[in-house]
C-alpha cells in the first residue's frame, strides 16, 4: 500500500465560471432586448436578425444551456472531486467538454438570429448541433462515470447521485426528443407530428427543467450550502429519501404538462394527456 | 395517440434504472455512512502548505481557491 | 389496568450543559447531570473541539460514570499483525462503541488529525466500526484510542457485521414506493375518465397498474405474510395476520375487477399500495431504530471475547479465555479481569469482585491466596496468579454461555387476543353481510361481504400503533433509554415489580467518603499529612480520600519519606511521630498478621475506609462506601408511587445490603443478600417472573436476566450483560427507567383508544356494507380518512408535556422529556 497525493483539476472549473458569466451577460442582454420589444416592438430597429421570434429562443438557449449549464458544469467539477477524493477521470475530456458545449453555444449564437430553427422550446437548435449536444454529452458522461469508478470515497454523497441522475435522464430526453429526419444541413422534420409532437416535446421540457435546471442544482446546493453555513445538512437521511422519491417518481408527471386548461376539451381526451 | 406508449416505455426505463441504483446503494450501505457524509462539504477544499497545520473544517476559514488543491490518501484496495 | 398517576421526578428542571436532560436533584454535578457528561465538557473546552457541540445539533448524549483508562489486550495481537506486512502503511479495522451522531464522527476524525502518522480514518457511524490507515512507526494507535476513550467511547475487536434484516426491508420499502407513485400516476387518468373506449392506452396503464400492483403486493407485503404466517404456527397471532389477510383480500377484489373487465376507478390498487407502502415504512423505522440502538455497543462474544494475558516461557499472549488451562500463568493488568480461579503470586494485588459476587469495596489479596474467577484487577499495578483450573470448570463458564433467546410470551397476550377477535369478527360480518343479501342474488350478495372484508382491514391500525410505538421509542432515546429488542414496551407495560442489584446498578463503581465533613474538619497540618500518605498508594480507598484532600486544598510535598506496606497501609516517620495511613487494625499498632480482616473491617468500621494513626493514636477516620447513583431515592419513590413493589437483590453482606436498602426507600423484607448467580435466578422466579423488571450490571446477574420478564443494564462500558439485556440505560442515574415505565403505560392506553375509534369507524363502514351504501369508490375514500385521522389522533395523545421552567416554589416537577433533536 502507498500514498498518493492527489490534485484537484480546478482548471476546467474556473473556465466553466468564466464562460458562465459571460454568457449570463449576453443572455440576459438579450433577454432585455426581448423584453423591451415586448413593450415597444420597434426595437428590433427593422434587422431580422433581432425579431422578437429569433431572439427569444436565444435567449431562453442562452440563460439555461449557457448561463446556467456552465455554471452547473463548473458546480459538478468541482464538487464531485472532491465529494470522491480524486481528481476528474481525464483532462482531456474535461477540455473537449469545455471547448465543445462553448462550441455548440456560439453555434447556436449563430443559427438562431438567422433563423434556423426546430421551433420546439428549449430544442430549437437545429439537427447537427443537436448531435454535438449528444456527442458532448456523451464525452461529458465517460468522464463522470470514469471518475466514479475511479473514487476514493466508496460512498456516494447525495449530490453525487443528483448529477448521476441528472447526466442519465437528460440524455435519453434529449435523444428522444429530437429525433428528426434531415431534410438539409439546416432544415429537419420532427419524426413525431402534432399533438404526438406536442406530447413528446412538453414531456422533455418539463423533464429538462426537473432534470437539468432542478437536479444538478440540487446536488450543488446539498454540497455548497453545509460548507457555507458551517453546518451539516440537517437531516442528512432526509435529503437521501428526497433524492430516491424524486428520481424514482418525476420522469412520469412531465407527460403532465400537456393537461392545463387550453387543451382539447372533454373528460376523455383530457383524460390521456394527464399521464 | 400512440406516442404515449412509448413515453411510458421510456419514463419507466428510468424508473427501472433508478430502481437498479436504489438496489446498488441499499446494498452498499450508504445509509449506514449518513453521519459521516454529511460531514463532506465541511472538508477543507485547499491542502496545506508543507509542514503548516491544517486548519479545522469548523474553524471558520473560508477556502481559498487555488489552481490545484490537494489531498494525500492512501491508495488501498476498496 | 387502570392508569397510574404520573412518575413525578424531583429535578432542578435544568438541562445538562452537555447533554440536555434533566439534572437530577441530588447528586448532580452542578450545571451537569453526571460526572461523565462534567468530565467531557471540560475536555472539550480544554482541547479547542467545543464545534462538536454544534455539529450535534442538540443531540448529544449523556455520557454516565467518567470514562475511565480500560484495557486494551485485545489490541494487542491485531496491532502486531497490523504492522506486520512491508510496506510503510499499516491499517487496522476496530469496533466502536458510542458513535451516534456526525460530531461523533467529526471528534474521532479531528482527534485523528491532530495526532502525527495518520494516514486515512474512515468511521462508519451506522455500524459503529473505524478504519484506520498510518505510517507504520509514526502513528501511536494505542494514543489515539485512549485519546478518543476519554470522551466516552469505548473500542473493541471487529465482530459487528451489518444486519439483512433492515437492508431486506429498506429495499423492498424502496420498490413499492417507486411502484406505488407510478401507479398513482395511471390511477390518475383513470379517475380522470380514462375509459375502456379509449382503447389501447386504458389497456396499456390497466395492465401495468395490475402488473406494478402485484409486484408491490409480492415484495412489499412479503414481511408481513411471512409474520403472519409465523404467528400462524407458533400459535401466537399479531395484528400482522389480519394486516395480511386485508391485504390479500383488497388485492383479490381488485385483480377480481379486472377480470370481469370492470377495472380502471372499480380496482382498489391505489389505496393497497398506498397502505402497503405506508406500513412498510412503519416496520423500515421500527427495524432501523432497533438496529442503531444494538449497534451503538459493541458486540459480546461471551467467553471467546474475554482476552487474558499468559505468560508461556519468556513471552506474553493474549488468549481468549477458554484456552486457560489448570497452572497456566496468568499476567492481569490494571483493570482487567481473571476469568479463572487462581493463586496470587505477586506478594500483594487489590481486587475487586463485584462484577461476579456483588461485593462492594475492593479487596487486599497477599501472595498465595485465591483470587476468584471473575475478579478485576482494582490496584495500579498488574499481578500475577496461577490458574486453579481450567476455563470450562470456572464457574464464569456457565454465565458466559449464550442464553436461549426469550421466546414470545404472556406479554404478547393482548395483542394475539385481539387478533383473534378481529379476524373472527370480520369474518362473521362478512357472512352475516352475505345471508343479508342473498336475496338480492349471489353476485350482489358476493359484492357485499367483499366490501366487507375490504373497509375492516386494519390498515389504519397498523400505521398509526407502530408509529405510536416509533414515536414513544424514539422520545426514550432521547431521555436515555434504548430498547434492544422490538418488544420492550410490551413487556414493560405488565411490569409490577422492580428488582435492583446493588452494587453497580444503584450505586456508582466509584467510592467516596461517606461523611465528607470528616475532611473538612481537619486542622491543615493533619490534612496536608493525611494526603502525602493517601496520594502515594494506588489503592482505590486510598487514592479516593485523597481526592476529597485535594479539594480541601491539601498540598504536596516531594520530600516526604512515605513507606508503603502491601496489604495494611503507608507510613511516615516524621521526628518522633510514627503516622500511620490505613487499614485500622494495622495502623493503630497492632502486628498481627491480618485474619479475617473482612469481618473485622466491617465491625470496626462498616463500609470499609482508613484512618489516620500518629504513634498509635487515632487523629482523623475517613470511613468510606458506595457513591449512590444521583437521585436513586426519588427515582425509586416515583416508581413506588407508580405502584410498583421494589426489590434488592446482592451478593454482597446483609448489613450492607439492609443499609443500602434503608437508604434508598426499599423495605427490608424485599432485600436478599449473599446471593450467587444461580439464586438470585431462584428469587426471580419466587417473584414471579413474568412480572418482573431485573436491572444488574454484573455477571452475577447474567443468570437472573434470562427469567426475568425484562432485563436491562445501566452499565454498558462492563462485558457481557448488555448484550444479553432487553434494554440499557446511557447516563448516570435511573430516570430514563422510570420515563420508559410510565411511557409504556402510556402507550398502552393510547394503544387501547386508538383500537376504540378504529372499532367505532368500522361500526359506521360495516353497517354502511349491510345497507347496501358503501361503493368501492367510497370505500376508497373512507379508509385513507379513517387512517389519516387515526394517525393524527395517535399524534396528539402522544404529544409532549412540555413543562415551563419550574417556578422556585414548586418542588415537583413533571418528568419532562428532553430537548427534541432531530429524528432521523
Amino acid at each position: 500500500m502507498q500514498t498518493q497525493r492527489i490534485t484537484y483539476d480546478d482548471t476546467v472549473v474556473r473556465r466553466f465560471i468564466i464562460a458562465s458569466v459571460l454568457f449570463g451577460l449576453v443572455g440576459m442582454a438579450v433577454g432585455v432586448l426581448a423584453a423591451t420589444q415586448l413593450a415597444w416592438w420597434q426595437a428590433n430597429f427593422g434587422v431580422r436578425f433581432l425579431t422578437f421570434s429569433r431572439i427569444r429562443p436565444l435567449h431562453t438557449n442562452a440563460v439555461i444551456f449557457a448561463f446556467v449549464g456552465n455554471m452547473m458544469f463548473a458546480g459538478i467539477y468541482y464538487s464531485m472531486q472532491r465529494l470522491l477524493k480524486t481528481r476528474m477521470a481525464s483532462d482531456v475530456l474535461s477540455g473537449i467538454h469545455f471547448w465543445g458545449w462553448q462550441l455548440i453555444i456560439v453555434a447556436a449564437a449563430v443559427s438562431l438570429p438567422l433563423g434556423l430553427t426546430t421551433s420546439k422550446e428549449y430544442a430549437e437548435l437545429e439537427w447537427p448541433i443537436d448531435i454535438a449536444i449528444a456527442l458532448i454529452w456523451v464525452v461529458f458522461a465517460i468522464n463522470f462515470f470514469w471518475t466514479i469508478a475511479k473514487r476514493n470515497e466508496k460512498h456516494l454523497y447525495v449530490a453525487i447521485w443528483f448529477y448521476i441522475s441528472t447526466v442519465i435522464t437528460v440524455a435519453v430526453l434529449h435523444i428522444v426528443n429530437s429525433l428528426a429526419l434531415p431534410l438539409s444541413f439546416t432544415k429537419s422534420y420532427s419524426i413525431y407530428a402534432g399533438v404526438q409532437d406536442a406530447l413528446v416535446q412538453w414531456w422533455y421540457g418539463h423533464n429538462a427543467v426537473a432534470f437539468f435546471l432542478t437536479t444538478p442544482i440540487l446536488g450543488i446546493m446539498y454540497y455548497f450550502l453545509p460548507k457555507a453555513a458551517e453546518r451539516p445538512v440537517y437531516s442528512y437521511r432526509l435529503s437521501v429519501v428526497h433524492f430516491w422519491a424524486w428520481c424514482s417518481s418525476t420522469s412520469g408527471p412531465g407527460r403532465t404538462i400537456c393537461s392545463t386548461p387550453p387543451c382539447p376539451i372533454g373528460r376523455s381526451r383530457w383524460a390521456w394527456c394527464s399521464p | 395517440m400512440s406516442v404515449v406508449p412509448l413515453q411510458v416505455f421510456v419514463s419507466l426505463l428510468l424508473v427501472a434504472s433508478s430502481l437498479v441504483l436504489f438496489l446498488f446503494t441499499v446494498r452498499q450501505r450508504d445509509l449506514d455512512h449518513a453521519d459521516r457524509l454529511s460531514l463532506a462539504p465541511l472538508e477543507d477544499d485547499v491542502a496545506p502548505k508543507p509542514g503548516a497545520a491544517e486548519p479545522s473544517p469548523c474553524s471558520g476559514s473560508q477556502p481559498r481557491p487555488q489552481s490545484g488543491s490537494e489531498d494525500h490518501l492512501p491508495r488501498s484496495p476498496q | 389496568m387502570s392508569l397510574p398517576a404520573t412518575a413525578f421526578v424531583d429535578a432542578t428542571g435544568e438541562p445538562c450543559a452537555h447533554c440536555g436532560t434533566a439534572i437530577p436533584g441530588e447528586g448532580g454535578r452542578g450545571r451537569y447531570c453526571c460526572s461523565g457528561c462534567q468530565a467531557v465538557a471540560a475536555l472539550l473546552q480544554d482541547e479547542g473541539l467545543t464545534g462538536y457541540y454544534r455539529l450535534a445539533q442538540g443531540r448529544t448524549r449523556a455520557v454516565g460514570e467518567r470514562p475511565q483508562a480500560s484495557s486494551h489486550a485485545w489490541l494487542e495481537p491485531l496491532l502486531e499483525a497490523a504492522v506486520q506486512g512491508d510496506g510503510t502503511v499499516c491499517s487496522l479495522e476496530v469496533d466502536a462503541q458510542g458513535i451516534h451522531c456526525a460530531a461523533c464522527v467529526w471528534l474521532m476524525n479531528e482527534l485523528f488529525r491532530r495526532q502525527a502518522g495518520g494516514l486515512g480514518i474512515t468511521v462508519n457511524p451506522g455500524l459503529g466500526k473505524v478504519r484506520l490507515t498510518w505510517r507504520k512507526g509514526v502513528f501511536d494507535l494505542q494514543a489515539w484510542l485512549n485519546a478518543v476513550e476519554r470522551f466516552g467511547y469505548k473500542f473493541g475487536p471487529q465482530r459487528k457485521h451489518a444486519s439483512s434484516a433492515l437492508g431486506s426491508i429498506t429495499w423492498r420499502l424502496g420498490v413499492s414506493a417507486a411502484l406505488t407513485m407510478n401507479v398513482m400516476l395511471f390511477s390518475l387518468s383513470f379517475y380522470f375518465g380514462l375509459s375502456r373506449a379509449d382503447g389501447p392506452v386504458y389497456l396499456l396503464f390497466s395492465r401495468l397498474s395490475l402488473v406494478f400492483s402485484t409486484a408491490v403486493v409480492v415484495i412489499g407485503g412479503w414481511p408481513f405474510f411471512k409474520a403472519a404466517w409465523a404467528g400462524l404456527r407458533s400459535r401466537l397471532l399479531h395484528l400482522d395476520l389480519p394486516i395480511a389477510l386485508g391485504i390479500l383480500v383488497v388485492y383479490g377484489t381488485s385483480l377480481g375487477q379486472v377480470a370481469l373487465g370492470r377495472g380502471g376507478d372499480l380496482t382498489y390498487f391505489d389505496t393497497l399500495n398506498t397502505f402497503v407502502t405506508l406500513m412498510l415504512l412503519g416496520r423500515f423505522l421500527q427495524q432501523a431504530y432497533l438496529e442503531s440502538s444494538r449497534r451503538l455497543l459493541l458486540e459480546d462474544d461471551g467467553a471467546e471475547g474475554i482476552l487474558v494475558r499468559r505468560i508461556d516461557g519468556n513471552r506474553v499472549q493474549v488468549v481468549p479465555a477458554p484456552q486457560i488451562r489448570r497452572s497456566n500463568i496468568l499476567l492481569v493488568a490494571p483493570g482487567e479481569l481473571c476469568p479463572v480461579d487462581a493463586l496470587l503470586s505477586t506478594p500483594q494485588a487489590v481486587i475487586s469482585a463485584d462484577w461476579i459476587t456483588g461485593e462492594a469495596a475492593p479487596r487486599n489479596v497477599n501472595v498465595g491466596e485465591s483470587v476468584p474467577a471473575g475478579s478485576f484487577n482494582a490496584g495500579r499495578t498488574a499481578f500475577s496468579a496461577v490458574a486453579a483450573h481450567d476455563f470450562a470448570a470456572s464457574p464464569l463458564a456457565s454465565l458466559l454461555r449464550a442464553g436461549a433467546p426469550k421466546g414470545a410470551g404472556e406479554h404478547l397476550r393482548f395483542w394475539d387476543s385481539l387478533a383473534r377477535r378481529w379476524v373472527v369478527g370480520v369474518l362473521v360480518m362478512a357472512s352475516v353481510a352475505f345471508c343479508l343479501h342473498i336475496a338480492h342474488g349471489l353476485g350482489a350478495a358476493l359484492d357485499v361481504a367483499v366490501a366487507v372484508l375490504v373497509v375492516t382491514c386494519p390498515c389504519g391500525i397498523g400505521l398509526a400503533l407502530p408509529l405510536a410505538y416509533e414515536l414513544v421509542l424514539a422520545r426514550l432515546r432521547r431521555a436515555g433509554f434504548f430498547a434492544r429488542q422490538s418488544d420492550v414496551l410490551d413487556r414493560l407495560v405488565r411490569v409490577q415489580k422492580v428488582v435492583f442489584d446493588k452494587t453497580g446498578t444503584l450505586t456508582l463503581s466509584r467510592l467516596e467518603l461517606t461523611n465528607s465533613r470528616v475532611v473538612a474538619t481537619l486542622t491543615p497540618a493533619l490534612r496536608d499529612i493525611a494526603y502525602n500518605l493517601a496520594c502515594r498508594s494506588g489503592h482505590p480507598v486510598s487514592l479516593c480520600v485523597a481526592e476529597a484532600l485535594a479539594t480541601q486544598g491539601a498540598s504536596y510535598d516531594a520530600q516526604a519519606a512515605v513507606q508503603e506496606h502491601p496489604g495494611h497501609g503507608l507510613s511516615w516517620q516524621q521526628g518522633d511521630n510514627a503516622w500511620r495511613f490505613g487499614e485500622r487494625r494495622w495502623a493503630s499498632g497492632d502486628n498481627e498478621a491480618p485474619s479475617l480482616i473482612d469481618a473485622q473491617v466491617e465491625v470496626a468500621s462498616p463500609e470499609g475506609g482508613a484512618v489516620l494513626t500518629c504513634n498509635g493514636r487515632l487523629m482523623a477516620d475517613f470511613p468510606v462506601g458506595e457513591v449512590l447513583r444521583p437521585g436513586v431515592s426519588k427515582h425509586l419513590a416515583g416508581l413506588v408511587r407508580a405502584g410498583h413493589q421494589l426489590h434488592l437483590i446482592s451478593g454482597d453482606t446483609p448489613a450492607r445490603a439492609a443499609r443500602l436498602a434503608s437508604r434508598v426507600g426499599i423495605p427490608q423484607e424485599n432485600v436478599r443478600a449473599r446471593r450467587r448467580p444461580e439464586d438470585k435466578a431462584q428469587d426471580v422466579l419466587a417473584l414471579d417472573a413474568s412480572t418482573v423488571l431485573y436491572l444488574g450490571d454484573g455477571v452475577n446477574d447474567a443468570l437472573a436476566f434470562e427469567r426475568a420478564l425484562c432485563a436491562g443494564t445501566v452499565a454498558i462500558d462492563r462485558p457481557v450483560l448488555p448484550g444479553k439485556s432487553d434494554f440499557f440505560l446511557v447516563g448516570e442515574n435511573l430516570a430514563p427507567l422510570v420515563t420508559a415505565l410510565a411511557a409504556s403505560r402510556r402507550l398502552r392506553a393510547v394503544a387501547r383508544r386508538v383500537l376504540t375509534l378504529s372499532l367505532a369507524y368500522n361500526a359506521v363502514a360495516i353497517t354502511s356494507c349491510l345497507w347496501g351504501v358503501m361503493s368501492p369508490l367510497r370505500a376508497a375514500l373512507f379508509m385513507p380518512l379513517s387512517s389519516l385521522s387515526l394517525l393524527l389522533f395517535t399524534v396528539a395523545s402522544l404529544r409532549e408535556r412540555r413543562e415551563r421552567a419550574p417556578r422556585p416554589s414548586s418542588p415537583h416537577v413533571s418528568a419532562s422529556w428532553p430537548l427534541p433533536g432531530g429524528t432521523l
